[in-house]
């Protein structure tokens, strides 16, 4: 019977602190801000828990040959990219963003933990600004136009373990 | 000397709270691997160091060890106790007035000046308790009408600040004078704080079982709508993948804390 005596506490252990880790990523070519050919990479990870909600994001849009970072994330309006001052303005304007100005939106999702594999729509809606002397390269991310980009999306890693595990992220390479 | 945008790039980690001592910690170590790790095969020149107090920290908790060591008598219970003095009491020192927080800000501060002296572009990784003391030096030098001037980065001892795990949104740490920042005043130039936090860490939102927060405003909540206030602030929730205490140090190899401080200091 002793056996049955543990068997409570782990199984509520197990139940509390088990999650299954998933990371997914895509990859699409397109024109870049300055309007040249690029690869864009997208991932984003999720933690689904046992007992609990899930949390999943943000997603992280990489430009080849580029530093940046676009996050996307769950906002009131959406899974949204919000512009930066000083970083971003409106295409065709000289001023910069506005502080909350969304320059960026996942049309099919409001909120990550909802996304999965298939196709996700993003849309962009700014450009960066020219760039300054603290610049080690040019800002840079898919131009901004009307019409989505359209990424297709893979579940790269799904592993379950207990406690949660940092997933590794792709990294794009630079042709240049 | 003004701040040379061409030269390597600084980058000067604050640990939080800790057990152990000065020597045990390598979380410089742990930023650079993380920051490499992001930039694929891009070259870009960096250099990371830490900014240790620990030891301070310790010296200061001494007299309450050896209280320890009298009331505690088992060897676990000496172990245990020791490391929750030492834990504890890193936040008890950083949230008082006393002399030694005092000193590990004064320290922090003149390191900062020393690399601005050198002229590098100095970025600012701070986790857990080490944002508390980032944000007030970050504070104190804006307040020095030597530095900051909103027109030219180049007189500006701090580029950009991370912070991770950050409990400055706690009330301890608001009503302890943390409740509003430094305007810039007038100028095109940004200051950059990036507030990165995981759902589920329990240092962050004070909640010991680590619920799940959602949309939850800690950094954002200082800013104004002045104009002339000057930062972008920005708190973004990320999935470490950990859950409760684990994802309080987590983020050391987050590839989001990677390439949102690869944008950061390469910018």
């Amino acid at each position: 019977m002793k056996p049955m005596r543990y068997l409570l506490p782990v199984l509520l252990a197990w139940a509390l602190t088990g999650c299954t880790n998933y990371l997914y990523q895509g990859q699409l070519s397109g024109v870049d801000a300055y309007g040249n050919k690029g690869q864009f990479q997208l991932y984003w990870t999720k933690t689904e828990k046992l007992i609990g909600s899930s949390k999943a994001g943000p997603a992280i849009l990489r430009t080849e040959c580029s530093f940046t970072a676009i996050a996307f994330e769950d906002q009131p309006d959406g899974v949204i990219f919000r512009g930066e001052p000083g970083k971003d303005r409106l295409p065709g304007k000289t001023a910069t963003a506005a502080i909350e100005q969304p320059c960026g939106k996942i049309l099919n999702h409001t909120k990550m933990a909802d996304a999965r594999e298939g196709e996700l729509l993003i849309t962009i809606g700014c450009e960066p600004m020219p760039p300054d002397e603290f610049d080690a390269r040019p800002r840079n991310y898919p131009k901004a136009r009307a019409e989505p980009y359209i990424f297709p999306v893979v579940e790269k890693i799904k592993r379950w373990s207990l406690f949660g595990e940092t997933l590794p992220a792709p990294v794009l390479s630079c042709a240049d | 000397m003004p701040i040379d945008p061409k030269k390597p790039r600084r980058v000067l980690v604050v640990h939080g709270v800790q057990t152990g001592t000065d020597a045990d910690l390598n979380q410089d170590k742990l930023i650079d691997e993380l920051i490499k790790s992001r930039l694929g095969n891009i070259p870009f020149a960096y250099q990371c160091e830490l900014f240790r107090y620990e030891d301070l920290n310790d010296a200061a908790q001494k007299k309450f060890t050896q209280l320890i060591d009298l009331l505690v008598q088992s060897p676990v219970g000496k172990v245990v106790s020791k490391k929750v003095l030492d834990i504890v009491g890193d936040v008890v020192i950083s949230l008082s007035k006393n002399s030694t927080a005092n000193q590990i800000r004064a320290g922090l501060k003149q390191r900062l000046l020393d690399i601005y002296n050198e002229g590098s572009p100095c970025y600012i990784v701070a986790h857990s308790l080490g944002s508390i003391y980032a944000f007030d030096v970050l504070n104190e030098l804006m307040a020095d009408s030597q530095y900051f001037d909103r027109s030219s980065r180049k007189t500006w001892p701090v580029q950009g600040m991370l912070t991770i795990g950050s409990p400055i949104g706690l009330d301890m740490f608001r009503i302890s004078g943390r409740n509003k920042i430094r305007n810039l005043g007038d100028g095109d130039k940004w200051f950059r704080w990036l507030n990165i936090w995981d759902h589920n860490d329990p240092v962050v939102s004070g909640n010991i079982f680590g619920s799940n927060l959602a949309q939850y405003k800690i950094a954002e909540s200082f800013l104004s709508a002045d104009p002339r206030q000057g930062w972008v602030i920005r708190d973004i929730a990320a999935d470490t993948g950990k859950i409760w205490l684990m994802a309080h140090t987590a983020y050391w190899n987050s590839p989001v804390v990677g390439d949102k401080l690869v944008d950061m200091v390469t910018s």
